[in-house]
């Protein structure tokens, strides 16, 4: 088992503290949950693509950290005039 | 020495991801709960980025690791500050 496995096997728990605190609390806790929720994913498929050599993963770690800038930005817009 | 070096920014980037989330989770206020996020942001990937370059990974990977964590720093900021924003908006303290 090597040691980027090791590492995002560690991560899971952590990711699912995140999804827990995003999907109960209010409004503005779930948000801060998800953006955590977001970052830990992204580092762990960061982690599972050198634990596991696929050209996919990388590639899905570097769209989701760039889709996620943009998402959120968009919701805090939304939530900050409309929601 | 180089597996080595790699095992010990790996578990060290660990750590400050278990350090961040227990302050999360220990933090009750949002906009305490965002410098969380933030130090996992960067800390975690910085230290995964420093890992994958010495671990002699091909280059394509490499130069994809560098602009994700480009991304996190400058993107992760902005979000914040915009998070931040909306939350004092939606619930002044």
């Amino acid at each position: 088992m090597s040691a980027w496995l090791i590492a995002f096997l560690f991560c899971l728990p952590l990711f699912a503290v995140a999804a827990y605190r995003a999907l109960s609390g209010r409004c503005a806790q779930r948000l801060v949950a998800t953006e955590l929720a977001v970052c830990l994913g992204t580092l762990m498929l960061v982690l599972a693509s050198f634990a596991w050599p696929h050209d996919g993963l990388i590639d899905l770690a570097l769209a989701l950290g760039l889709l996620t800038v943009a998402g959120t930005l968009a919701f805090t817009h939304f939530l900050e005039r409309w929601l | 020495m180089r597996a080595e070096l790699v095992e010990a920014l790996l578990a060290l980037a660990v750590l400050m991801a278990w350090l961040g989330v227990a302050g999360f989770a220990r933090l009750a206020w949002p906009l305490d709960r965002l410098h969380c996020v933030t130090f996992v942001n960067v800390t975690c990937g910085a230290l995964i980025l420093i890992a994958a370059v010495v671990s002699g990974g091909s280059a394509d990977d490499v130069i994809k690791v560098v602009v994700l964590l480009g991304a996190l720093l400058v993107g992760g900021a902005a979000v914040a500050h915009a998070t931040a924003r909306a939350i004092l908006r939606r619930a002044p303290r």
